[in-house]
């Protein structure tokens, strides 16, 4: 019988005991016995039999072995039976494939193996009570298809109900042993009868199925999770109990089962009777025969190793030589520490130059995470304690980023500045040892209605004059701040400067084009230098044979003037071809010089108050004039343009020297009543000391914010001031030195404010007392003030 | 013939530096590999000091290499393993497309890998060149040595990080050499001072750290490379220095144990992983290394010499800080970071052996004398010990003191955990460390606890010590400005008569004034310089003093008799003075010469910032403390009427 075909039988007959048919069981057993016969016939006729042929000779033994062991444990014939079909099914359990195709079958043999194998064991225990052991079998049918069914059996399986009168029976049986009174073949199926179908069908009702009878089976009770807890506490078989769904009951397993199950588990044959080193039948003999079935020669090819063999070889071969196959080779370890720097020798570092990054910044007060409440932001509370610490989510990204930063941010070395800023600040002589000079504001000359262009104080102190655009030149008591006179002209005021001659009263003003000399007499005026400056301008000189020349007498014209005129105070008047910016005496008082801008090379002209005579000293215009000086000592005259100073030998008619000034657009000038140093102020904020015998490299000054409109030397003390459109006066100490080789002594002392702005102006002029340390200073917003 | 004309880009600036596309292109790397490159040879780029003269006239901003670095890396073994780990991929990928797998079986046999032994000893010529360069394999260890196994991240790098960091800590235990351990929001920060070097790295803090998208493992895990390298031939020094076996052994173990220590596993989270257990030595020696100071360099200076001796004492004082102490460790507490920083500092720890392994006497030890608690405890078991919270341990590791305990009992509010890295010239500094500071220095008793209202107490106790000072002080200079007044009085007497027969000239008196003012205000200064001029008593003091001085030339001579005659000298308020030297402070400030101008503007505007934040910082704690109070009053008020 092939295989096949046996196995087809067997799942008719599965199909017979799923119905429920007891006849068909019967059947079933006839078959077994049936199978049973089949096998026994085949073993020993047919050697050419495949492998499950010959096993299945084995197991007709076993099932004899079987038979035995159930006779010990006092056991019935149908078991027997059963047991034999299991045990050619479980044969059949080598070959996992084979089992797979048929699951119902064979876990239906299985089951009764269980059962049978059960059996055995209780018997093997040694338990003479055979009630008892019915009871066991009993149990040991129920543990199993518990058990089963956790493995996907499809068994059907006795109710309660059914174990119950099965219990019955078995202690009515006590006294005589009664070979059918366990007829399993009829209980098997006795308890459910639902069928083949998912059992979580049922999961709504409270029944389980139905009996035989058609009556409901009721689901047991079953306790809540505590009861469950306890079990597993109290119950040593726990963790062997199993739960039977289709009984809905706790099935314990025995060790049989435990080692069935761990077998099959493990993909072994499940009995642990069967021998696995049972003496091998040789069917196909290696011997060779001495008669040959075919009497063929050879052929050559047999003889001749094949070609691909070679080929492989020689591949094999490559490969080995070329590396790519190591048989024998060690792995290396990827780490393998040794002491590295142990030779004396110091390697030199490959990189060139190296920089060392910058350590990791180390966190302070505010990073910890219980802070000072100051450092935390407010309304935020610390933790409470470490515990609730929550990890720093950037964490990762933090050392990636340091990661990055030391591959990829490019290094260069900076000098750091350890130094505080206060060691920077240059140490400079008290203002205080320094004195005298001007530190606090003693007067205010109110009187004037605009802006106030220039003033200038008589040589000896007394007088201060001042012209406006108001069109007034105005004569102020300085010890007392009082207007003594006040005179109306006719244009704005551009420039005012006394005559620094004792013998004359006389100041000139700059009016437009012309220029005016003034004799501004007041009761407080000595009367006889008053007089005297008049009887002087009374007539007018005598030229004698001089000619003027034409490019003289285009731009300049002296004139007397007028009645009224002479009445208002004029003793003098120049008129000159364009308007005059300033007014410059010579510090005798009889020559003086006039600066007209836009006069091209006319720009300065040089003339002699006593003689009514003008000069043109230049025949080439060399920019804009800006001003001029005259030099204190010497009859040098000093012409500022935009960039350049000029330093021009009178006498001699020669330039002595030009300066290039370390600005861009100067403003104005002021030389030192030694005559060897000068003050150049620019409208590009600077203030530049020049020495005249080293004029390449002056001592720059920074100190106004603003263009820097004046500058002054006083006469007498070591001090000069400048005024820039930013409102402040500042005042600084120049001391002197006789040693040429030493730098002169800068320092600025005061800092004067004061004066309010009026349309960007602040300060246009300021000038020093003659001989105290007064600095007056006109201002934009037409005051003159007086700083003491 | 002249001489050859100069052409741009040949010499000076442009030769030496080269950008990263041509260095690229000489080496015949891809970029990738080139990165992996420079990680390893740790060449980074450098910022050019003229960019467009190194560009060659190119403005934009380009990273630029040392040509010098980059003509280093030409020679590096290591190139031809990343061509040769290029094949490599390439053979695999073609194999594996072709389906044949035992060709690709037998190349993952044997894939190409390259060693860094020779990179690191180019890199750190001597051993101190290694340790000064440890903060940063450290951290990256530490942080790999918590990080979940990913696919980007092998299983075997954790290991071996976690393994190299402990065999590290276990080093710094044996040595003592923790000096600094801060709990930051970010992590644990260390500092240790190994062999003279300090070394700082962070510990994140104990949960697994997990990157974010924005990170790029492969870069870190170059990094790793390398730095596992280097931190292996480290320990290997560090270990051998000490006679330590290295791989670590475990005192007191059998021999049939110690293999089983010295397996992987047990080294990431076993006994050695616990740091609590010391390691066997190769032979005891027990000579002290003495002195750790450079004789040669401090001889000449007295002051240096002893500073260095008191913090070899402090040290020493650390170092045994813990020594007899037991500390059992509660199971919510950081074991490692707790275990490291007693065990550092000569303590002897234990937790319970089912929290994790390595304890070592159990809780029921009645010698244990600390046990750290980070949990609110209701009732405590033992009296025979005293239960803190775990910033005790590191707040008395960094004050290098044992400090009160009492604050850091557990559901106390814990005082502030302050950082030991701030520097102590920094300009604010809070209550807190001020109260620290004057521990250190023993003027106040350490056992004196730390809490809010005891130090309220104190400061107004300080307050009113002070201002019973002032109180004394005025009334002494009350007295003898009355004593002078007295004399001025005589003086005006004396005076007046004769100013009256004077005849003074207008102009020269406010010269005088200004000389007399001046005079008098010199003193004054260098009351200020020694810092005394709040003090109004010295004030007066020094003025008076001055004053007789001064009189001295001022006298005048009288018809009757020839006498010394005080004269009045008008005292300028403190608020003349201070403007006086603000403006001699602007005057001279104006005088910086132009180059230095910049530099001082910058430390000037640093400063203002450093003074507006200390000023923001305390009177942000003034007033949150009065707050405080003011809270605390309404709380007393509310509960008594509730009561």
């Amino acid at each position: 019988m092939s295989e096949k075909r046996k196995r087809e039988e067997i799942s008719d007959s599965q199909k017979d005991i799923l119905s429920g048919d007891g006849e068909k069981v019967n059947y079933m057993v006839n078959i077994n016995t049936d199978d049973d016969g089949d096998s026994s016939n085949s073993e020993g006729s047919d050697i050419d039999d495949d492998d499950i042929e010959d096993v299945s000779g084995d197991e007709a033994e076993e099932s004899d072995d079987g038979e035995v062991d159930s006779l010990d444990g006092d056991y019935t014939f149908d078991d027997n039976e059963e047991e034999g079909e299991d045990d050619d099914e479980e044969e059949e359990k080598d070959d996992n494939e084979e089992r797979e195709d048929d699951n119902d079958d064979k876990n239906e043999t299985e089951n009764k193996t269980k059962v049978k194998v059960d059996a055995k064991g209780d018997g093997d225990s040694g338990i003479d009570d055979p009630s008892q052991e019915k009871l066991k079998i009993s149990k040991s049918k129920k543990n199993l298809s518990g058990k089963l069914s956790g493995l996907r059996l499809q068994t059907t399986k006795a109710d309660n109900v059914a174990s119950k009168q099965e219990n019955q029976n078995s202690s009515q049986d006590l006294g005589k042993p009664d070979e059918y009174a366990e007829d399993s073949s009829d209980e098997e199926d006795l308890r459910n009868t639902i069928g083949n179908v998912p059992v979580k069908w049922y999961d709504e009702y409270p029944h389980l199925g139905y009996d035989l009878e058609g009556k409901q089976i009721i689901k047991p009770k079953r306790g809540d999770t505590l009861d469950n807890f306890l079990n597993r506490l109290e119950n040593p078989d726990f963790d062997r109990t199993v739960f039977d769904k289709q009984t809905g009951q706790d099935v314990r397993l025995s060790d049989e089962d435990l080692a069935t199950v761990k077998s099959l588990m493990t993909n072994r044959v499940p009995s642990a009777d069967y021998d696995y080193y049972a003496p091998w039948v040789d069917h196909f003999t290696h011997e060779v025969m001495e008669m040959p079935l075919t009497g063929r020669t050879e052929s050559k090819k047999s003889f001749v190793p094949p070609k691909y063999e070679a080929t492989y070889v020689a591949k094999r071969a490559e490969q080995i030589r070329r590396g790519l196959i190591q048989y024998t080779k060690k792995k290396e370890e990827r780490y393998r520490y040794y002491n590295l720097w142990s030779d004396a020798e110091r390697t030199k570092r490959g990189i060139s130059n190296h920089l060392p990054a910058p350590k990791i910044r180390l966190p302070g007060h505010g990073e910890s995470y219980n802070p000072p409440i100051e450092y935390l932001p407010l309304g935020a509370e610390p933790p409470d304690c470490l515990r609730r610490v929550p990890g720093w989510k950037s964490f990762v990204k933090d050392r990636w980023e340091r990661c990055l930063d030391l591959y990829c941010a490019p290094r260069q070395q900076v000098m750091r500045v350890t130094a505080s800023a206060k060691d920077l600040i240059p140490e400079l002589p008290k203002p205080q040892d320094l004195r005298p000079f001007p530190t606090v504001e003693g007067l205010i000359f109110r009187g004037h209605r605009s802006i106030i262009r220039s003033i200038s104080i008589h040589p000896l102190g007394k007088f201060l004059a001042s012209g406006s655009d108001d069109q007034t030149v105005k004569i102020w008591e300085i010890s007392t701040g009082r207007c003594l006179r006040s005179f109306d002209v006719e244009a704005a005021v551009k420039c005012v400067a006394w005559n620094p001659s004792n013998k004359l009263f006389l100041l000139g003003i700059v009016l437009e084009s012309k220029v005016i000399f003034m004799n501004p007499e007041t009761y407080l005026t000595d009367k006889v230098v008053v007089q005297q400056t008049n009887s002087v301008f009374k007539e007018e000189p005598d030229q004698g044979d001089y000619i003027q020349p034409e490019r003289v007498k285009t731009a300049v014209t002296w004139r007397k003037p007028t009645g009224d005129e002479w009445a208002k105070g004029y003793r003098v008047v120049v008129d000159h071809f364009r308007s005059v910016k300033q007014i410059v005496w010579h510090k005798q008082g009889d020559y003086f010089a006039t600066v007209i801008p836009e006069g091209d090379h006319r720009s300065v002209l040089m003339h002699q108050l006593s003689r009514w005579r003008s000069q043109v000293p230049f025949n080439k215009c060399k920019g804009r004039v800006q001003t001029v000086q005259f030099h204190p000592k010497l009859p040098f005259l000093f012409v500022v343009t935009q960039g350049h100073i000029r330093v021009y030998n009178l006498q001699k008619q020669r330039m002595l020297k030009k300066v290039q000034a370390n600005s861009r657009w100067i403003s104005s000038i002021a030389i030192h009543p030694g005559g060897e140093h000068f003050l150049i102020g620019g409208y590009d904020r600077k203030l530049n000391w020049f020495e005249m015998e080293c004029t390449r490299r002056p001592h720059l000054l920074r100190y106004h914010r603003t263009a820097v409109r004046s500058v002054a030397f006083h006469r007498k003390y070591p001090l000069f001031a400048s005024a820039a459109d930013e409102g402040r006066v500042i005042i600084s100490h120049g001391m002197v030195y006789n040693d040429w080789l030493k730098d002169p002594f800068l320092v600025p002392v005061k800092e004067l404010k004061g004066h309010s702005k009026f349309e960007d102006y602040c300060v246009l002029d300021l000038t020093w007392h003659p001989y105290e340390p007064y600095l007056f200073t006109a201002g934009a917003d037409s005051t003159i003030r007086l700083w003491h | 013939m002249g001489a050859k004309r100069k052409k741009k880009g040949e010499s000076g600036e442009a030769t030496k530096y080269i950008t990263r596309n041509a260095a690229v292109k000489k080496l015949q790397l891809s970029l990738k590999d080139f990165r992996r490159l420079c990680i390893l040879k740790g060449i980074y780029p450098r910022e050019p000091n003229h960019r467009r003269k190194a560009q060659k006239g190119d403005s934009r901003i380009k990273t630029l290499f040392l040509v010098k670095d980059i003509r280093y890396l030409l020679h590096e073994p290591i190139i031809w393993k990343f061509r040769e780990l290029r094949t490599f991929l390439i053979k695999t990928s073609k194999a594996k497309a072709r389906k044949e797998r035992d060709k690709v079986e037998n190349l993952y046999k044997n894939p190409p890998f390259y060693r860094l032994d020779h990179i690191v000893q180019e890199r750190y010529p001597t051993f101190v060149d290694a340790l000064q360069d440890l903060d940063d394999p450290l951290t990256l260890c530490v942080l790999f040595s918590k990080m979940a196994r990913t696919w980007r991240i092998q299983d075997v790098m954790l290991h071996i990080c976690r393994r190299l960091t402990v065999e590290f800590m276990h080093y710094v235990i044996e040595t003592q050499g923790l000096r600094k351990a801060f709990i930051s929001v970010k992590g644990y920060y260390y500092q240790v001072e190994v062999m003279g070097q300090t070394i700082t790295w962070i510990a994140p803090h104990p949960f697994t750290p997990l990157p974010t998208t924005d990170v790029d493992l492969r870069v870190m895990t170059v990094f790793l490379d390398f730095y596992i390298t280097l931190l292996g031939f480290v320990n290997f020094r560090l270990y051998h220095s000490l006679n330590i076996h290295y791989p670590p052994k475990l005192q007191g173990m059998k021999r049939g144990e110690e293999e089983e220590e010295a397996s992987e596993s047990s080294i990431v989270s076993g006994r050695v992983a616990s740091l609590n257990i010391p390691l066997q030595r190769n032979k005891v020696d027990d000579n002290d290394e003495e002195g750790g100071i450079d004789m040669h360099l401090l001889e000449e200076d007295e002051d240096k010499l002893k500073a260095a001796r008191e913090e070899q004492q402090k040290k020493k004082k650390q170092q045994s800080l813990f020594k007899g102490l037991k500390f059992f460790l509660n199971r919510e507490t950081n074991l490692e970071s707790l275990t490291f920083v007693i065990r550092s500092c000569m303590g002897e720890v234990s937790w319970q052996s089912s929290t994790a392994e390595g304890s070592t006497f159990l809780e029921t030890d009645e010698a244990i004398t600390h046990q750290i608690v980070d949990r609110p405890m209701h009732q405590q078991n033992y009296l025979s010990r005293y239960y803190i919270q775990p910033q005790w341990v590191y707040d008395c590791v960094n004050a290098r003191l044992l400090l009160p305990v009492q604050d850091y009992f557990p559901g106390v509010n814990l005082p502030a955990h302050l950082s030991p890295f701030e520097k102590e010239n920094d300009l604010y500094i809070p209550p807190e460390k001020k109260l620290l500071m004057a521990r250190q220095k023993g003027e106040v008793p350490i056992d004196l606890p730390q809490k809010m209202e005891d130090s309220d107490e104190d400061n107004e106790k300080e307050v009113y010590d002070w201002k019973k000072m002032k109180r004394l002080k005025t009334k002494e200079f009350k007295a003898k400005k009355r004593a002078m007044k007295e004399k001025e009085m005589e003086n005006e007497k004396v005076n007046k008569p004769m100013e009256e027969g004077k005849e003074t000239e207008e102009v020269s008196k406010p010269m005088e004034e200004g000389k007399e003012t001046e005079e008098v205000s010199k003193p004054m200064e260098e009351g200020k310089e020694t810092g005394e001029v709040s003090k109004p008593m010295e004030e007066g003091k020094e003025t008076g003093k001055v004053s007789k001085e001064v009189s001295k030339p001022a006298k005048i001579p009288l018809r009757k008799k020839m006498r010394v005659i005080r004269g009045n000298v008008a005292q300028p308020k403190p608020a003349v003075i201070e403007s006086q030297e603000r403006e001699e402070k602007m005057l001279a400030v104006m005088m910086i010469p132009k180059k230095k101008k910049r530099l001082y503007k910058i430390l000037n505007r640093k400063e203002k910032r450093q003074t507006a934040k200390v000023k923001r910082l305390t009177e942000k704690r003034n007033l949150l403390e009065e707050q405080k109070k003011k809270d605390k009053a309404n709380k007393l008020a509310g509960s008594v009427p509730e009561k």
